[in-house]
């Protein structure tokens, strides 16, 4: 029974720390408010790139109306963001992104004095919906 | 491996009896197999691992983000009862590389995660340290080693990033990060002693040996050829090595010292450049007399000081 219980337990902690860290970020998102922050098309040449963009917060022209005391939580973002894209559609977001014709938006889901996650990627208020999106 | 024509010369020498060529090359036949065999089977499980990943990745805008979570969650608890079912069976080495699978899909959970719920903007060695901790637990399946050799790397990737970001200096400082990667094999070994079942001690000191191993290689590439502290910096490596190769001659590991040996030798070649250079020993006739004599002292030094090495290691 303990020699059961000792191949048992570490077999299945990978699997069960994936469960808690997937349940952990869904309830972190749910409990969060979505808001609308101004993005810019950051520097693309990165070794690494493909299948994300990089892009980087523009406080100046977002709405900080929508936040805490009207003002912009500056210090709970990073400097610096990559949003996960299928390789396809990465070059042709960022060059809608870094258009500076073209209105682009990450909607957060944000809590007070935390870490934001990003939901969605907006372009004229147009969600990225995979390698089919027009804007 | 043995060549059987080397076996011949054995045999016409009288080293050995036709018969034992014979039970030697049944002995490599036999290892040979076990080997091949084992190295087929990871690759298989490796293959198959990445093949259903990149199924996942590149059909990933298709999928919806609970599917994909759902089949890396069941891809997990497959590798799992894979590892269960053998260790079952007492079949121990396809019970490791089902390990490994798992070890290798918690890594590609990793990424999805990373993906799903787009996080980005934290320090790039965070999901290094969050798999580390993910797989921590496989290290203690009964009787297996393999795990060993892929975790500890992992560990130690993340360990040295970790400390090179909230402590930049130590990075600044040889003798920082030697005295780390010596605290390690310290553990690994004193790891080793207490619990000679679990795998993770032994493999913990040789990956912090060659760890430090490469550290002090660097530094003496490094370090050596500096203009200002060439000088003192292949004095403070000479102690070192000789202090290393001292406690290593007296734990009887003997092939560490041969290591530590060759890498004296490679600070002995800097010390010559940076001489060489300094007091413009290739310049002159004399000079170049002078480093031409230096060398082959050096030469006839080194290989006498390696044969008492392994007088010791014989008599030991």
């Amino acid at each position: 029974m303990l020699n059961n219980l000792r191949n048992y337990v570490p077999v299945f902690v990978p699997a069960v720390l994936f469960v808690v860290l997937c349940s952990y970020f869904f309830v972190q998102i749910a409990l969060g408010t979505e808001v609308k922050v101004r993005i810019q098309g950051f520097d693309p040449r990165d070794l690494l790139a493909g299948h994300y963009i990089r892009y980087s917060i523009d406080w100046e022209n977002t709405d900080c109306a929508q936040f805490l005391n009207k003002v912009c939580p500056q210090k709970d973002f990073e400097q610096s963001y990559k949003f996960y894209v299928p390789q396809e559609m990465a070059l042709i977001l960022e060059r809608e992104i870094q258009n500076t014709q073209n209105q682009a938006e990450i909607v957060f889901s944000y809590q007070n004095g935390k870490k934001p996650f990003a939901l969605q990627l907006l372009i004229n208020g147009k969600s990225f919906e995979g390698k089919n999106a027009r804007f | 491996m043995f060549k059987p024509r080397q076996l011949d010369k054995l045999v016409d020498a009288g080293i050995i009896t036709p018969t034992q060529k014979l039970q030697i090359l049944d002995f490599d036949n036999e290892v040979g197999h076990s080997l091949i065999y084992r190295i087929l089977m990871t690759l298989g499980i490796f293959t198959l691992g990445v093949g259903v990943i990149s199924i996942v990745a590149a059909n990933w805008q298709d999928i919806g983000d609970m599917v994909k979570l759902i089949v890396m969650l069941l891809l997990l608890l497959f590798s799992a009862c894979g590892v269960l079912y053998y260790l079952k069976q007492n079949k121990t080495k396809v019970a490791e590389k089902w390990a490994l699978s798992e070890f290798l899909f918690s890594g590609a959970a990793i990424g999805l995660i990373i993906q799903v719920f787009q996080l980005s903007g934290g320090k790039i060695y965070a999901p290094l340290g969050v798999w580390a901790l993910m797989t921590a637990s496989l290290l203690f399946l009964p009787k297996q080693k393999l795990i060993s050799y892929f975790w500890m790397p992992l560990f130690l990737t993340w360990l040295i990033m970790w400390i090179g970001d909230i402590w930049w200096d130590i990075f600044a400082s040889f003798d920082s990060v030697l005295f780390l990667f010596a605290g390690l094999m310290a553990l690994g070994k004193f790891l080793d002693w207490r619990k000679p079942d679990f795998s993770g001690g032994d493999v913990l000191f040789r990956e912090a040996l060659f760890c430090l191993y490469l550290w002090l290689f660097f530094y003496t590439i490094v370090g050596g050829l500096d203009s200002q502290k060439g000088l003192t910096v292949l004095f403070k490596l000479f102690l070192y090595i000789g202090g290393l190769s001292f406690i290593f001659m007296k734990l009887k590991y003997f092939k560490v010292v041969r290591s530590f040996v060759k890498l004296a030798g490679l600070a002995v070649v800097i010390l010559y450049i940076n001489l060489g250079v300094r007091f413009g020993l290739f310049e002159t006739g004399i000079g170049l007399i002078l480093s031409g004599a230096l060398l082959i002292g050096l030469l006839i030094f080194i290989p006498k000081f390696i044969r008492r090495i392994f007088k010791e290691k014989i008599h030991a």
